[in-house]
C-alpha cells in the first residue's frame, strides 16, 4: 500500500462528506461528472463544484 | 461518456494522477469486510432502500476517512474490529440491528408466545446490487440469505442455515401481526414528515418531552395510535373485536435517523404483541467481496427468463380507487363480508355484472377468505380478501408469476402470462411517490411483458392489471405489489428472519 502522509490524511479528513464522495466516485469509481451526478441526485454543477474545491484543497498537499 | 464530462484538463493531469494514487491507498486501507458464517450455521435477507443512492456519497466518503488504515472507519464500530485490507473491498450500507418480540397468546395450542430476539444485520452493495442479510437466534442458529438485484425483485436468492423463528399464531385466528421493520432498510429511514414536539400529522403526533430509546440514547418521540374494531370471523361467537395499535419512533435529534422503533398491537382477547427494533449500527463500511459469494448456499429462487418484446404502456386516467395501503376497497368499508366484497369488486372493477360467486366455507388458517367470481362467460378470478376494520380488504388476486423488475431505462417492468384472447392490458395502482396512475398497453400475441413509462426508482406500488378481450370485456385480472419504499406504518404478518 502506498504511504499517505499526515498532511495528506488531515487533508482529506478535512473534505466535507460531499466533497469526499465526489472525489471517491470520480478517481475510484472512474465516473464522469454526469455519472457521478445521478448517481449522488445532485446537479452536474454541484458535482464541478465539489470536485473543484476538492482539488484545490489536495492540490497544495500533493505537489 | 464525452469529454464534456470528464473533469479536469490537461493541465491537471499530475494533480489527477496523484488524487488517484492516494485514493487508491485510501481503499486498500479500508477494513475488511463482516466474515462469512461458519459452516452449518444459519444466514439471513437483506433490503434495498430509498436512499441507495444518497447513501453512495456517505460511502465513498467513509472510503476517504480511512487513512493509513489506521482508523478513521466510520462504520465498523464496536461490533467488528477494523481489520487491515483487502483489494477485493467493496463498500456496502450496513446495519446492525436488535430485534424483540414480545407476544402474549391466550389462545389454546397457541405458538411463537413469550419472549423472542434476533440479531440482524444487514449489507447492501448498492453498486453490485447484492444484498445480504444475517439473522442470528437466541438458540444460536445463524441464517444468512443474500439477493442478487432488489430485494423485492431478485433476479436469484440464495439462502445458507435455517431460521429458529416461530411466528405467534393461534389455531383459531392464524398468525398474529407483527412489525418486521429489520427486513426492510427502507422503513429505517424514519416516519417524517418532520414533526415538532406537540405537533401532528395524521394519527401522527411529536410527543413533547425527554426520551431515550432502550439503550439510552436521547431521541425525539413520534407516536402513531389507532384503534378500532377488527372482524375476525372464525365462525365462532367472537365477531366483532377491540383493537389498539402504537408505534413508536425513536429518532436521533437533528438527524432524523430512526434509532429505535416500537410497534404494539392488541386485539382484546385474541393477542398482544410488541416488537421493537434497535438500531445498533447504520453506517457505511467496506467489507471483502468474498462476503457476497454464494459457494454453499443454497439457490432457493431464480427469476423466470422472457424472450418475447415488451410494450410500453401508454398513460390513461385512472378509474379505480386502488388505495395507497390496499389494493382494494380504499374505502375500507365496502362490504361487511368476503361475498358482499367480491361481488363489489367484480361490478365496480371487472365490469361483470350477473357474475357467479363462490365463497370458501372459511377462511384459511391466516383469516384470509378465498372467494372465486365467475363471468358466466367462461372466465373467472380468484380473489383473497382479509378482515380490516370497517371491512374486507383484496389482498391478492391469483394468477400466473408474473415479475416486477427494472427495465433498462429504469421503468418498471412486467413480465407476464396474457391469459388466451387478450388483446389490451389495463393497470390501475397507486404508486409512492406517484399517487394514483393508470396504463394501456396493447397487448399482441408476441409481447412477453409491459414497461409502465415514469416509474423509475422502482417506487413503492400496488397494481391491479386488467385482462382486455378485443371487445373491451375484462377476461381476467391479477395484483401485483412491492417496490423499494416501505410505508412504515404498514403492517405485516411477515417477521424477519422467518
Amino acid at each position: 500500500m502506498a504511504d499517505i502522509s499526515p498532511e495528506v490524511a488531515a487533508t482529506v479528513a478535512a473534505l466535507s462528506p460531499q466533497q469526499r464522495a465526489v472525489i471517491f466516485l470520480t478517481y475510484w469509481e472512474d465516473l464522469d461528472v454526469r455519472a457521478v451526478a445521478d448517481l449522488l441526485d445532485v446537479s452536474e454543477g454541484t458535482v464541478r463544484r465539489h470536485l473543484a474545491r476538492a482539488r484545490s484543497k489536495l492540490r497544495e498537499v500533493l505537489r | 461518456m464525452t469529454d464534456d464530462h470528464r473533469v479536469g484538463s490537461a493541465d491537471d493531469a499530475p494533480l489527477d494522477q496523484a488524487i488517484r494514487r492516494m485514493v487508491g491507498a485510501l481503499v486498500e486501507a479500508a477494513p475488511e469486510p463482516p466474515p462469512l458464517p461458519t459452516p452449518g450455521v444459519t444466514p439471513a435477507p437483506t433490503p434495498t432502500h430509498e436512499q441507495d443512492r444518497r447513501r453512495w456519497s456517505a460511502v465513498a466518503a467513509a472510503m476517504l476517512l480511512i487513512v493509513g488504515g489506521v482508523g478513521w472507519w466510520m462504520a465498523a464500530g464496536d461490533r467488528d474490529p477494523v481489520q487491515p485490507v483487502a483489494t477485493e473491498a467493496v463498500p456496502v450500507a450496513h446495519q446492525a440491528i436488535r430485534w424483540t418480540q414480545e407476544v402474549e397468546l391466550p389462545c389454546e395450542g397457541g405458538a411463537g408466545a413469550g419472549t423472542t430476539a434476533i440479531e440482524l444485520e444487514l449489507w447492501v452493495d448498492v453498486a453490485g446490487e447484492r444484498v445480504r442479510q444475517q439473522a442470528t437466534y437466541a438458540d444460536g442458529a445463524v441464517r444468512n440469505q443474500i439477493w442478487e438485484g432488489s430485494q423485492d425483485h431478485p433476479a436469484r436468492k440464495f439462502e445458507r442455515g435455517s431460521s429458529s423463528y416461530v411466528a405467534p399464531t393461534c389455531p383459531r385466528w392464524g398468525a398474529a401481526a407483527v412489525d418486521n421493520t429489520p427486513g426492510m432498510m427502507g422503513r429505517l429511514a424514519g416516519p417524517g414528515p418532520d414533526l415538532t414536539p406537540g405537533d401532528s400529522s395524521g394519527r401522527r403526533i411529536a410527543v413533547p418531552g425527554e426520551h431515550t430509546d432502550e439503550i439510552g440514547r436521547s431521541a425525539e418521540l413520534v407516536r402513531e395510535e389507532s384503534e378500532g374494531t377488527a372482524q375476525l370471523d372464525d365462525g365462532g361467537p367472537a365477531g366483532s373485536v377491540p383493537f389498539r395499535q402504537t408505534l413508536d419512533w425513536y429518532l436521533e435529534p437533528g438527524t432524523g435517523r430512526l434509532l429505535q422503533s416500537t410497534f404494539r398491537i392488541e386485539l382484546e382477547g385474541v393477542y398482544t404483541v410488541t416488537t421493537t427494533t434497535v438500531v445498533l449500527a447504520d453506517e457505511d463500511v467496506a467489507v471483502a467481496r468474498a462476503s457476497f459469494d454464494t459457494d454453499g448456499y443454497e439457490l432457493v429462487y431464480e427469476a423466470p427468463a422472457f424472450d418475447g418484446r415488451h410494450a410500453t404502456a401508454e398513460a390513461v386516467e385512472p378509474t379505480v380507487q386502488v388505495g395507497p395501503d390496499r389494493y382494494w376497497p380504499s374505502d375500507p368499508t365496502a362490504g361487511d363480508d368476503p361475498e358482499t366484497s367480491a361481488r363489489r369488486f367484480a361490478t365496480e372493477v371487472l365490469g361483470w355484472t350477473g357474475s357467479e360467486v363462490v365463497t370458501a366455507p372459511g377462511p384459511d388458517d391466516g383469516g384470509a377468505w378465498e372467494v372465486t367470481v365467475d363471468d358466466r362467460r367462461g372466465h373467472s378470478v380468484e380473489l383473497t380478501f382479509v378482515p380490516i376494520p370497517g371491512g374486507w380488504e383484496l389482498l391478492r388476486i391469483d394468477s400466473g408469476i408474473i415479475d416486477s423488475s427494472i427495465a433498462p431505462d429504469g421503468n418498471t417492468q412486467l413480465d407476464l402470462p396474457f391469459p388466451v384472447g387478450t388483446t389490451e392490458l389495463v393497470v390501475e395502482g397507486h404508486l409512492d411517490p406517484g399517487g394514483r396512475r393508470a396504463w394501456r398497453a396493447t397487448i399482441e400475441a408476441a409481447t412477453a411483458g409491459v414497461i409502465l413509462p415514469e416509474t423509475t426508482d422502482d417506487p413503492m406500488k400496488l397494481l391491479i392489471l386488467l385482462y382486455r378481450d378485443a371487445e373491451g370485456r375484462t377476461i381476467g385480472a391479477a395484483t401485483v405489489g412491492g417496490g423499494r419504499l416501505r410505508d412504515p406504518s404498514t403492517i405485516t404478518t411477515e417477521a424477519p428472519g422467518s
